[in-house]
């Protein structure tokens, strides 16, 4: 069983949940969870039971969100060791995935101090568009991507940092349409 | 004149002389988060919609032209408290964007010369440290700063008045 858990303080549809659950239909038996929405104890337990662990979350301040921020701490706080492996799936709003590295660092260094085996991750740029059922026709790489992650989940194998954004899109015409929309 | 956001108890505060005109704010007195609703950038054009002390910290970072920021260091992050403030201030930078340095950023809402020196404690190792100096900067790139200090300790005992000056 693998444990998905979702970052997002939004209440409604959030990309990071988008992200989830298209990875979900890449892997058996899977639960998504809300760190907003359901308890740290029942997550936890999930947890225990699962052979790995999803994490997406979007990048504020160029950081993981508070929400994120608050679990990581209630683990570590409480002494709790989570000896699982560890994916992760970090969107911003900026266009280049780069924009997250800091971010993934955050959570290795949390992993190391959990010991939990720190396994891969996906850095998505531009994460309003690629979130976007509308924009999937310029997304393929984001979800090629999101493919390797969830076959390596699946195969419980050690994946890559990947780095990937939309396409067709160069720096100033991001610029140039997210200014207008 | 500085603003001071600290992740500090009363006692560990009552070591620090800051000055009269300093704006000092609490961080463990933040409740509310950011729920990311963007209202900041959309509705009430750079003020946070929560209604509290916080609401308005843009107005007093716009007016100073230091940001001392004393926060406790887990894992290469900011705490959770401080990082709570920090979100609450998006609109500090305009919604919009441009390209800076390369890369893609917020447009800059202000144009002022604010400097940020950060002070963390609690920090064990190198990768956390050097984490801290990564994430540091990036925000201050984003925020258009170009003065920044990182300065990393183990206990909290060891940031004293003479680092202020």
């Amino acid at each position: 069983m693998h444990v998905l858990i979702n970052g997002s303080q939004k209440s409604k549809s959030s990309n990071s949940e988008y992200f989830l659950e298209y990875i979900s239909k890449n892997i058996n038996e899977c639960t998504i969870f809300s760190l907003k929405k359901d308890s740290y104890k029942n997550i936890i337990s999930s947890i225990k039971e699962s052979e790995n662990v999803v994490m997406a979350f979007p990048l504020y301040v160029d950081s993981p969100n508070t929400v994120t921020i608050c679990f990581l701490d209630y683990i570590y706080d409480n002494n709790i060791t989570i000896n699982k492996n560890i994916y992760v799936v970090i969107n911003c709003g900026f266009r280049e995935g780069e924009h997250n590295i800091t971010a993934l660092n955050i959570i290795k260094n949390w992993c190391k101090k959990v010991h939990a085996n720190y396994c891969g991750a996906v850095l998505i740029g531009a994460g309003e568009v690629a979130g976007n059922k509308k924009y999937q026709f310029i997304s393929k790489k984001v979800f090629k991507c999101l493919n390797k992650l969830s076959n390596d989940i699946e195969n419980n194998i050690v994946s890559k940092d990947m780095i990937t954004t939309v396409s067709l899109l160069n720096n100033k015409l991001y610029c140039m349409i997210a200014n207008i929309s | 004149m500085r603003t001071i956001i600290h992740d500090l108890d009363k006692e560990k505060l009552s070591k620090f002389n800051f000055d009269m005109e300093d704006y000092i704010v609490n961080a463990n007195e933040c409740k509310n988060s950011c729920i990311g609703c963007f209202s900041c950038w959309i509705k009430h054009s750079k003020y946070c919609f929560y209604k509290d002390n916080f609401s308005k910290l843009v107005d007093k970072l716009k007016n100073s032209d230091e940001l001392i920021i004393i926060s406790k260091s887990r894992y290469g992050c900011y705490s959770t408290n401080i990082k709570r403030v920090l979100e609450r201030c998006l609109g500090y930078v305009l919604p919009y964007f441009e390209v800076r340095n390369n890369m893609i950023h917020h447009k800059l809402r202000y144009k002022n010369n604010l400097e940020i020196n950060t002070f963390f404690y609690g920090v064990a190792s190198k990768e956390d440290q050097d984490n801290l100096y990564s994430l540091v900067k990036a925000n201050c790139i984003n925020l258009g700063v170009i003065n920044f200090n990182v300065n990393c300790f183990n206990e909290i005992e060891e940031i004293t008045n003479a680092c202020f000056d």
